[in-house]
């Protein structure tokens, strides 16, 4: 008796290459609509408009964040910044930008007080940013 | 003679590069971030304001009750003063103040709805000012 053939059955490998391609699809697609950032601080409600300006993000822009207590960060940083006046003299002596991500929860006078702190500084360009509502 | 050996059939595994692919995305997946940070118009300080001296200006005050009172009267709804402001002809100067639990995030709320309406010219003040100018 003749063995049993599996008569049209294909004993070729699945290709893998469709796979590889959508993958590195997703991966383009990543790369090109995201940006890489910094980890916020843990719990940060960040402030949050309707309306705002779209903005293009100076290179040379420094972005502390500031959370709930009013505790000041530099982006990616997670031990505060003791001395406040002092890291706003430093900014407006190299005559940077200053972005201020703020904790939605900041008593409103807290956070004016730091920013009139930057203005006395000598800040000259400090922006707040937030992001949509939706 | 045979000068030349016969080259062996090399085969590529498939493999590595999908498991490096994986990895780009996955680090891409977890690392970006799409949320557009927007800036908005805010003058924390009324000294550098215009408004400073001007007799048409008035001072909206946000309670921690969520209510705001123009110029020291009676705490109404935010969009009902807003409305009534609205309603005049002119857009005089604001200064805002806020009392001392009233979040940022409310400031901003009501600050928002006075743009709307197409008022200009507000300045926040910090409570410490408000008290002694």
């Amino acid at each position: 008796m003749r063995p049993l053939r599996n008569k049209g059955v294909s004993h070729k490998p699945d290709s893998t290459l469709p796979l590889i391609n959508i993958v590195l699809l997703l991966v383009l697609a990543f790369m090109m609509a995201g940006t890489i950032a910094a980890p916020l601080p843990t719990g940060f409600d960040p402030l949050r408009s309707e309306g705002g300006l779209a903005h293009d993000k100076a290179p040379e822009v420094t972005i502390f964040i500031i959370d709930a207590d009013g505790n000041l960060f530099e982006d990616g940083s997670t031990n505060p910044i003791v001395d406040v006046s002092n890291a706003f003299s430093l900014l407006s002596k190299e005559n940077g930008r200053l972005e201020l991500r703020l904790d939605a929860r900041i008593p409103a006078n807290k956070a004016l007080k730091i920013l009139e702190q930057a203005e006395a500084s000598g800040m000259t360009h400090v922006d707040i940013v937030t992001l949509d509502k939706q | 003679m045979q000068l030349r050996h016969p080259r062996p059939k090399i085969t590529l595994s498939l493999t590595p590069l999908i498991d490096v692919v994986f990895i780009l995305l996955v680090f891409f997946m977890l690392a970006s971030q799409f949320a557009e940070w927007k800036k908005i118009s805010l003058t924390p300080s009324v000294t550098s304001g215009t408004a400073q001296g001007n007799v048409n200006s008035h001072t909206l005050h946000l309670l921690n009750t969520g209510k705001v009172a123009l110029d020291g009267g009676k705490a109404q709804d935010v969009a009902s003063l807003v409305h009534a402001l609205a309603s005049k002809v002119d857009r005089p100067p604001l200064h805002v103040t806020s009392d001392d639990e009233v979040t940022m995030q409310a400031l901003i709320d009501v600050v928002e709805q006075l743009t709307a309406k197409g008022f200009k010219a507000l300045h926040m003040r910090t409570k410490a000012e408000s008290t002694t100018r």
